[in-house]
Order: structure tokens, then C-alpha cells, then sequence
């Protein structure tokens, strides 16, 4: 006897089976979003368009102590419009997204998530391919086109730096000043409370429009802020699930 | 010995003492130099340090306007209490000259680059020195700036001890910094007579006294940013009733001595030192009890000593 051929019938089968198989893992990875175990705190920042003046000290107090160079900006204060009489700005840091786009898109895993939530940059692995910065729905990467060199004109005067410098050719990004909240809590601080474990832009701010704290405990400003307050993120729409929160202007009655 | 008498020879030992303390007082002036200027601060914070350094702060007892003042009130401690950091009056010595990194950011934290030494409290820390009217504190205490809880580092970088530089907004010199967070105003004052004239926010919200070098020591300007009467009578005067014209002053109800809320405990808790006559006085007290309590004795050997002498 011959053996058993594969027909057409069982060939068409199997692959049903297999394609099946293959999209249900994958639909099943992406389901289960970051890989990363979500930690015991989400940092969350909040910012109040009613109170922002558009002063612009959350940008310098940021490339003070990021040391940014002076065409980025990480954290950038555009005007969005006017309620009533009153000009109304976006003050936009990277949005640490739940589900960012950037992380996904990276091809050699330099962008990752934290497990408190914040999308960290690792500096060495970039390889400047730009797709970040590219997928980014809220403009917040830049690229390193040249080596920073020479004095920092926002320090001293906003601040000292705190981090390394980037190299040439990779992109950098806002990381919610996750050493000034790693050391903070090392001295157990409360970032958002304790000035000295809480980002610079936040500090800074002179009509405390920028809020920032744990969203995981209820009893947080933040936490507060936003139960109390109406509340949106930038481009919803888009699934990101941004971890900056704007309170809206209220027009003056 | 009576009464009155007991008490004019303790009185005359008082005097003696408190004479002597002042003496010796007054003839040591504080020319004392610091005690200890090793902080290495500059090390790692050079950029922070060599702005200090040439700003106001770092210059507090270096600065001829203060040398030269404090040299023609024969060179008092009290003034050293501010313009140095660490002083002793006992001693007459301090730890470092100029307001130093000390002065605001507390004694050097052994475990320092682990653990920052932030400055606490920023405008309370400015105030035990920039206190009173003359130093501009109480005007802003009343400021609308200081009821929001602006701190002064809001609009001053404490070390260079000057005004912030915010990219100019179409506007030159302080108004920049001003129109930074007032916008607003600004739109609609660009159009205004006053502007064109050249007027800035600053002369009349912020009634400055020329500049540093014609001011007297110690004047600031005014810090509670609300415009009144004599910033107008500055160039309308000719126009206008005098801020001494009681009816005019009824018709514009400017009160700037009431502030909304005023908290207590503004007064610094740093001890204020003795003058010179402060440590006579408390000599002379001291001559005067001894001498109460002496004074029987004290007459006693005297008498002894002018009868001794009589003998001889």
C-alpha cells in the first residue's frame, strides 16, 4: 500500500488551523499590553489649563535639569487657544502612554515601559532610527543631530543638570525626571509632595498649574484632583492611554 | 551708711563697669575673618558658584557699597548678622563670606550628592533678612504675588541674586519677565499711550529708586506691585492733586497697609545681636546689683583705708 498523501482537503485544514492558531496568540499578546507587571505606583501628572500662564519655566526648569539642549525642548508650551478673553496653553511633556506607540515601533527594544509606567529611553541601545519619533502621536522625541556641547544657557540659572548628556544620534525624550522620583523614594520622599523627588517642571511651575503624584493611591492630589475635576488626555482616540491629564479652562463667569 | 548713700556708690560702680565694657567694646571692631571657608561646593556646582559670586549674595561683604557704609559706622557686627554667614557675635568671627551656599541651603549634609539639600521654604528663608518695610518684605506680604504663594525665586534666581532672564516677548528689560505670565495685559497695553511713551510695567507696579548705585543702602522697591497715586504723580504731578490733598485721597480708597491675610510667625526667629551699648548696659545692671550687695563692705574697707592713711 502506498502511503497515506496529504490531500488537498487535510492541506487546507491544517493551515486554517495554524493561521487561526497564530492570530489567536497574537491577538492574545496584544490584549495583555505592556509586558511589563504594572508596579505599586503609576505616576501620573496633571496639568491645569485654567492656571497655566504660559510662562514657559517648566521648559527652562526641564533643559536645566535634563540638560537639554536649546532647540529641544522635552516639554514644550504651545498656545492652543482662547476661553473667553483668556489665551489658553498646551504645556505638553511626553505623555508616558500605557500603550505607546514608540515602544512599539522601536526595533531594538530601546524604548521600554517601567513598572511604574514611565517610558524609559535606554540611550546606549538606540541606534537613531528615528521610527519613535516618527510614531509619536504627540511630538514629544527629538533627535540628536549633533553632540551638545559647551555651557547649558538654562543653567545654573534654572537649575543643574542631573542626567548625563544624550550622544549624537539617538532620540531623547521627557522621562517624567524618573531619577529625582527614584532617588526620592530611596529617602522615602513622596514624589508630587516632596519637592526634591518630584520632576523639575513641576517645582518650577510659579501658579502650581502642574500637579504630579501616584494615581494608584486614592489619597494623592492627583488621585483628588481628578475625581474632583473633569479631566482629558491628548488624542484619546487613539488608544495611547496618556498618563497626563489636562483640566480644562473654565471660562469666567 | 545711708540709703542714698548705698546707692550712689553702687551707681558709681555701675557706671564704671558699663564704662569699661563699652570701651573695650568699642575700641574692638569687627575685623575678624572668617573662621572656616572650606566648603567645596564649587567642585561639582562651579557654574552655580561662579554665578553666585559675582551677584549680590556673593558679594554681600566684598561689594564697596557695603564696605565702604559699613567702615563709616565703625564696622558694627549687627550688619555682619546678613552680610556674612555663620557670624558670632561673641567672637566677632564668621564661617564664610557672603550670603554662601550655607546661608540657604543649611550646613553641608555629609551624604550630600546621595541626598540633595533642597532650600526649604524659600520665602520665609528670604525674609529673615529681606524682613522688614525698609527691605521690601512687608509690601510683599501685601502683594497679590505673595497671597498666591509665589515664592521670590519666582521671579529671582537667589543665586545670582538677580532677576530672571525670560526671553523677551516683543518687550525690552524687566517688562519681559512681567508680561511672561501677564499676557493678557499686555495685549491691550501695547496700544496705550504709556507705551509709547516708553513707560514700562515696572514704573509704576514696581516704583524703583534709579539705579542701585544713587539708591541708599538697604531701599527696595516697592514689592507690593500695586500702582498708586505717587507712581502717577511721578510724571502727572503737574496734572494732578498731591498725595497730600486729603480730598483726593478719599476719592481713591488705596489701602496698601492691609494685606487679605496675613499669617503670624513672620518674625524671624533669628536672635538679633547686642550692639556695643547693649553689653554696657548689661554691665552697668550687673555693677549696679554688685554694688547694692557690696557696698557695706566695700565702705567698710574704705573706711579703714582713709583711716589707715590718716594714721600715718
Amino acid at each position: 500500500m502506498s502511503e497515506p498523501k496529504l490531500n488537498r482537503r487535510d492541506f487546507l485544514k491544517l493551515s486554517a488551523v495554524g493561521v487561526a492558531v497564530i492570530s489567536g496568540l497574537k491577538v492574545i499578546k496584544y490584549a495583555t499590553a505592556s509586558e511589563t507587571e504594572a508596579g505599586p505606583h503609576q505616576w501620573v501628572m496633571v496639568i491645569d489649563q485654567g492656571k497655566c500662564t504660559g510662562c514657559g519655566y517648566c521648559t527652562l526648569a526641564c533643559r536645566a535639569h535634563n540638560d537639554v539642549p536649546p532647540h529641544i525642548s522635552w516639554n514644550e508650551v504651545t498656545l492652543a487657544g482662547q476661553v473667553g478673553e483668556k489665551p489658553v496653553y498646551i504645556a505638553r511633556p511626553c505623555m508616558q502612554c500605557a500603550k505607546a506607540p514608540c515602544v512599539d515601533v522601536c526595533p531594538v527594544q530601546a524604548s521600554t515601559y517601567r513598572p511604574d509606567g514611565i517610558v524609559m529611553m535606554d540611550y546606549e541601545r538606540c541606534i537613531g532610527c528615528r521610527y519613535c519619533e516618527v510614531a509619536c502621536p504627540y511630538s514629544a522625541r527629538s533627535f540628536n543631530w549633533e553632540t551638545f556641547e559647551g555651557p547649558n544657557p538654562a543653567v545654573p540659572e534654572w537649575g543643574e543638570p542631573e542626567v548625563p548628556r544624550r550622544p549624537r544620534g539617538v532620540v531623547e525624550k521627557c522621562c517624567f525626571c524618573y531619577n529625582r522620583i527614584d532617588r526620592g523614594l530611596s529617602l522615602g520622599l513622596i514624589p508630587g509632595v516632596d519637592p526634591e523627588a518630584t520632576p523639575a517642571c513641576i517645582n518650577i511651575c510659579p501658579t502650581g498649574a502642574r500637579v504630579f503624584g501616584d494615581f494608584n493611591d486614592p489619597e494623592s492630589n492627583v488621585s483628588k484632583l481628578l475625581h474632583e475635576r473633569a479631566s482629558f488626555r491628548l488624542r484619546e482616540e487613539l488608544a495611547t492611554f496618556p498618563r497626563v491629564y489636562y483640566l480644562p479652562s473654565i471660562p469666567e463667569a | 551708711m545711708t540709703k542714698f548713700g548705698k546707692f550712689a556708690f553702687s551707681l558709681a560702680i555701675a557706671l564704671l563697669a558699663a564704662g569699661i565694657t563699652l570701651a573695650i567694646v568699642q575700641a574692638k571692631p569687627e575685623t575678624g575673618a572668617p573662621v572656616e571657608q572650606t566648603l567645596n561646593c564649587g567642585n561639582c556646582h562651579a557654574e552655580t558658584q561662579e554665578a553666585w559670586h559675582g551677584g549680590a549674595h556673593g558679594l554681600a561683604n566684598r561689594d564697596s557699597l557695603f564696605t565702604d557704609a559699613w567702615a563709616e559706622q565703625g564696622q558694627p557686627g549687627a550688619c555682619l548678622v546678613c552680610h556674612v554667614t555663620g557670624y558670632d557675635p561673641s567672637t566677632g568671627t564668621w564661617k564664610q563670606d557672603g550670603v554662601s551656599c550655607e546661608a540657604c541651603h543649611g550646613q553641608a549634609n555629609v551624604n550630600h550628592p546621595a541626598e540633595p539639600m533642597p532650600v526649604q521654604e524659600p520665602a520665609e528663608l528670604c525674609g529673615q533678612c529681606h524682613s522688614d518695610a525698609r527691605f521690601g518684605w512687608q509690601e510683599w506680604q501685601s502683594s497679590t504675588h505673595y497671597q498666591r504663594n509665589m515664592t521670590c525665586t519666582i521671579c529671582h534666581d537667589p543665586h545670582t541674586a538677580s532677576l530672571k532672564a525670560v526671553e523677551g516677548q516683543g518687550e525690552e528689560g524687566h517688562s519681559a519677565l512681567c508680561i511672561n505670565c501677564h499676557r493678557q495685559y499686555s495685549m491691550n497695553f501695547s496700544y496705550s499711550v504709556h507705551k509709547q511713551a516708553g513707560v514700562n510695567c515696572i514704573d509704576c507696579h514696581l516704583r524703583h529708586y534709579g539705579e542701585q548705585a544713587d539708591r541708599d543702602v538697604h531701599t527696595m522697591p516697592d514689592h507690593s506691585f500695586t500702582a498708586n497715586l505717587d507712581s502717577c504723580n511721578t510724571c502727572h504731578a503737574s496734572e494732578m492733586h498731591t498725595s497730600s490733598d486729603e480730598a483726593s485721597a478719599s476719592l481713591l480708597p488705596i489701602d496698601l497697609s492691609q494685606p487679605e491675610t496675613t499669617e503670624s510667625g513672620q518674625v524671624s526667629d533669628q536672635p538679633s545681636p547686642l550692639s556695643p551699648y547693649g553689653y554696657a548696659g548689661l554691665a552697668g545692671l550687673l555693677g549696679l546689683a554688685g554694688g547694692m550687695i557690696l557696698s557695706p563692705w566695700l565702705d567698710k574697707a574704705y573706711r579703714r583705708v582713709t583711716k589707715d592713711g590718716r594714721k600715718q
